[in-house]
């Protein structure tokens, strides 16, 4: 049984793109950032995670580099390309028309 | 665009996998290590198989699993390794076959720009174009004339191929001397090598002698020396200049038996280059018509009205035509001059490659319906174990592909193979007897006839390995309760795929017989026949070009070197003619007011003492006297001729008309063949020898071995003529068998590759049928449980083999007749209703094969029930 993690099925590649928006972050670093964000009201599954940002690579969306932690670590930093951030802003921009229809269909019903 | 990228940047993910799932792992185990609770990550296992999918890993990784599991399920039964080795072959040599057929015969000769806007233009005698299907050229005079007048090319060319001597300090040596209009280069698009080609400035009366030389000829005669430019050349005694070197690509505008083309020299100076009259001759038929059609021109409309510019010349009718008929070829049907030997003998070799494919891809097929006994377990114990049906169809589609693929790759090794050994014999299927220069086809190996082998091996893999199993793919859950395989209906004819597969074995084995009896026995009359020359290996033949000498020197020289060589010991008689044995030129006669038409004779030309030399029989008169009176009014005719023109009375004596001046026949000799040892007996002529001829063959009867004798030739030739040069010296019976060989050969390689497809036919029906019989046991076991006889059983099995063996041979023998119709001109003293290869033989195979079904039949009958019915 997965664990509940509050995010709608299909948007984790949404909030991983928004996150990387304003910086280059890695695995963990992004996973913490959507939970601080969403004020604690999302998380992320790790093993959801890793396929997400395999996929938004495969995209073109993403770039990896391998880079040092502050704390010394060897990690691997993610950054929005010019397509990526295309597709941010029409993902947003889909997901808030969509999201405004689903809150109208359901004051009204 | 974007897909393309995608693409890529997959390949690039496939490429770099282990590199980048390292780097995932130490990515994963970073993000754990800064987490509170590492456990909660999950499995690492996973989420590296979640990322797999994502780039596409783990269908490669299903697509290799089932390659390797196919490749190594297939080759380790014997039976497929010889099915997909044959059809390898099969596949190889009618790739080869192909691709050579189609490279000589309908595509453009390379290195020319546009070469489909070119045709060459000939004509013919109205309505009778059988009689000379290469056409005539025209004279120079008329090619200038239509050249001021036609308004249907861009601009019009010409050329024409004379054989010439090069000579050094050293040796000369016979090449073959293409003279061009200055348009011709510049027509074509050529572009050259080095230097520069030909053009209307070269081609000027009183021009300095300039030539271009092919390739082969600047690495032979230069070693492809880069500065060979501005050298010097001489041809026929004449010192020429060279200026340009052509590039590989271009082999020349046709091929004729002489072989390709050494040297390129501009028309205007082909007097000088010692062909006289070449120029000025009306009478001649020399020059074809290259063109380059202007736009919206198609070449149909010429052949079919043909340009009015064209009858404007009105010298062009020869004498005794009833009228012109206008012949148009385009480019790629120009590769070689004669094509008719090519086509016949490709065709049919082609014809035969394609049937024995067909064998080999059926015998497949049976191999794999064969294993389909225990693949219906495997799958449905699969399907069991819960494998969906699309992936059953795409393992066995990967077994198709792992088929194809083996056998494109044999097949484009035994194909570039075949191809190689072709380019290296091409003797048999070219009329190339005299050419100076080796004539090959490798030209034929190239991308397209590996792309060939691999597109017919994954053809044949997909309708005779995949197809037929689908079935299994798709209904695998009911193969555990049915047995049978699924049955064709045809209205109350009910037939198993299997037993389909057998009738069309049948039906080609039959019509393989057939085809390889008709040439087994073509070849057998071949190598019976023989020449009428009476001990040919004792006379030596050889070409002598004094082609650098004027036409009166000639006439002084060419006596004086006879006698020298009658007076050398060790020669018995020495003579000379136009030709050598079996490739003679034609012309007409007519009788002194007869039918002005006349008749076609094929025509050559014999010095005084030919006949005696060769030992050829004179039956009637004499032959030419060696006073030289029967120069300008004798003529030697053969007995088909002399029967023909006057049959019942003497021949000797009688007149005829022969190039507008009578001729009196003073001799008939026994020489009926003499077109072609294994062509139909035809009328023939030999007109007195002229001693002004530039090239001509020697015939020379020798004491002792009469190679021995080249040497001493060429010596007295140097001495007399150091501008001449000797080419050819073969002895007769070495030059007779290389006439007749390649024929005989031809029928041999047709009738051993069709004996091959018949033994792959005879081993696949049987095996096929024996697998049938085996796994219908069951059901026999059933029937004789409930009360069927041993008899009821065995004419139960003779009856389901008759049905197959009557269809399919009657099948058979209907492909053969057609097949014998097509091959008819290949044939030599066998019909092609021979009786014996088309009822004989596939009576012999149908018995053989319904004697195959009895023992069968006898062997099922004897089923134990007991194991069968306890095996249920």
């Amino acid at each position: 049984m997965p664990r509940e993690t509050g995010i709608p099925p299909g948007t984790l590649g949404l909030l991983i793109l928004r996150v990387l928006n304003s910086q280059s972050l890695h695995g963990y670093a992004i996973a913490q950032r959507i939970r601080l964000l969403s004020k604690e009201e999302l998380s992320v599954e790790e093993g959801s995670l890793y396929p997400a940002l395999q996929k938004l690579l495969l995209q073109g969306w993403v770039k990896a580099s391998w880079t040092t932690s502050e704390s010394g670590r060897r990690v691997r930093e993610y950054r929005l390309t010019a397509d990526g951030r295309k597709e941010l802003e029409s993902a947003t921009s889909e997901y808030r028309r969509t999201s405004r229809a689903i809150g109208w269909l359901l004051d009204k019903a | 665009m974007r897909i393309v990228t995608r693409l890529f940047r997959h390949a690039w993910y496939v490429l770099n996998r282990s590199r980048l799932e390292r780097e995932l792992d130490e990515e994963m185990e970073t993000h754990r290590a800064l987490m509170d609770d590492p456990h909660r990550f999950g499995k690492l296992t996973r989420v590296r198989e979640d990322a797999a999918d994502v780039f596409g890993w783990t269908h490669l990784d299903d697509l290799l699993r089932d390659v390797r599991y196919s490749a190594r399920t297939l080759l380790r039964s014997p039976s497929f390794i010889v099915a997909v080795v044959s059809l390898g072959l099969a596949i190889g040599a009618t790739a080869a076959v192909y691709s050579t057929e189609d490279w000589l015969l309908r595509r453009s000769p390379g290195g020319v720009v546009d070469p489909g806007e070119l045709v060459t233009v000939r004509i013919t005698e109205k309505d009778r174009v059988d009689l000379s299907p290469n056409g005539y050229g025209f004279s120079y005079p008329q090619y200038r004339a239509l050249r001021d007048v036609q308004d249907t090319f861009t601009d019009i060319a010409t050329y024409g191929k004379l054989v010439g001597v090069v000579s050094t300090d050293t040796r000369s040596d016979q090449v073959v001397v293409e003279y061009v209009t200055g348009s011709y280069f510049p027509l074509l698009g050529v572009r050259p090598l080095l230097g520069r080609l030909l053009s209307d400035e070269d081609d000027v009366p009183g021009s300095p002698p300039n030539v271009v030389l092919s390739h082969p000829f600047w690495h032979s005669q230069f070693g492809g020396d880069s500065q060979v430019v501005g050298r010097s050349l001489r041809i026929n005694g004449v010192l020429t200049r060279v200026v340009g070197v052509l590039p590989q690509t271009f082999e020349g505008y046709g091929i004729d038996w002489n072989g390709p083309s050494a040297i390129w020299a501009p028309l205007a100076v082909a007097q000088a280059l010692g062909n006289p009259g070449i120029l000025t001759r009306t009478n001649v038929s020399f020059f074809p018509i290259l063109g380059r059609l202007k736009s919206g021109v198609a070449a149909t409309a010429i052949r079919d009205h043909g340009p009015a510019w064209l009858s404007a010349i009105p010298s062009l009718k020869m004498p005794a035509w009833t009228g012109n008929q206008v012949m148009v070829r385009p480019s790629s049907e120009t590769r070689i001059g004669s094509r008719r030997r090519a086509e016949d003998f490709l065709g049919v070799i082609l014809i035969v490659c394609v049937l024995i494919l067909l064998a080999a891809c059926i015998n497949m097929a049976n191999v794999l319906l064969g294993r389909a006994m225990d693949r219906r377990r495997e799958f449905s114990l699969r399907t069991a174990l819960g494998a969906g049906r699309r992936r059953l169809a795409l393992q066995l589609a990967t077994e198709g592909l792992v088929i194809g693929v083996i056998a494109g790759v044999v097949g484009a090794v035994i194909g570039v193979a075949v191809a190689a050994a072709m380019a290296t014999l091409p003797r048999i299927y070219l009329n190339l007897l005299t050419a100076t220069a080796p004539v090959t086809t490798f030209g034929a190996i190239d991308a397209r006839l590996v792309g060939l082998a691999f597109a017919i091996g994954l053809t044949a893999a997909v309708v005779f390995g995949f197809v037929p199993l689908v079935p299994l793919a798709l209904r695998p859950e009911s193969s555990l309760v049915r047995d049978t395989p699924s049955k064709w209906t045809w209205g109350r004819l009910r037939l198993s795929t299997r037993q389909l597969v057998l009738m069309c074995q049948v039906a080609l084995a039959i019509s393989l017989a057939a085809t390889a009896g008709l040439y087994g026995r073509t070849f057998l009359r071949a190598a019976s026949v023989r020449a009428p020359y009476d001990k040919p290996e004792s006379v030596l033949v050889a070409r002598v070009a004094l082609t650098a000498l004027t036409p009166a020197e000639r006439k002084v020289l060419w006596p004086i070197f006879l006698a020298r060589l009658n007076d050398e010991p060790g020669v018995v008689s020495a003579t000379v003619g136009w030709n050598p044995p079996y490739r003679i030129g034609f012309t007409r006669l007519q009788l002194p007011g007869g039918d002005p038409t006349g008749v076609q004779v094929s025509s050559t030309a014999g010095a005084p003492g030919f006949f005696a030399v060769q030992g050829i029989p004179v039956v009637e008169g004499r032959e030419f006297l060696a006073s030289g009176e029967d120069q300008d009014t004798g003529l030697i005719i053969n007995r088909v001729l002399a029967r023909q023109l006057w049959p019942g009375q003497h021949a000797v004596g009688q007149t005829v008309i022969l190039a507008g001046a009578t001729r009196t026949i003073t001799g008939v000799v026994a020489d009926d063949h003499c077109d072609g040892l294994l062509e139909e007996a035809v009328p023939c002529q030999w007109q007195p020898w002229p001693p002004d001829s530039g090239t001509s063959y020697l015939r020379i009867r020798t004491a002792a071995e009469p190679m021995a004798f080249v040497g001493r030739v060429r010596e007295l030739l140097r001495e007399l003529a150091p501008s001449g040069a000797l080419a050819e010296a073969s002895s007769m019976d070495v030059m007779l068998s290389e006439i007749i060989e390649p024929q005989r050969n031809a029928a041999l390689i047709a009738a051993t590759l069709a004996s091959f497809g018949v033994l792959l036919l005879v081993v696949g029906t049987g095996s096929l049928f024996l697998s049938m019989v085996r796994d219908s046991r069951r059901e026999i076991a059933v029937r004789m449980a409930i009360g069927a006889t041993h008899g009821m059983v065995v004419r139960r099995v003779l009856m389901q083999g008759a049905v197959v063996v009557v269809a399919g041979g009657s099948l058979g023998i209907a492909v053969a007749y057609y097949l014998a119709q097509q091959i008819a001109d290949q044939l030599f003293q066998v019909a092609p209703t021979d009786s014996m290869s088309l009822v004989f033989i596939p009576i012999v195979v149908a018995v053989t094969a319904f004697v195959s079904i009895a023992v069968a039949a006898r062997e099922a009958a004897r089923t134990d029930l007991a194991p069968q019915l306890k095996a249920q």
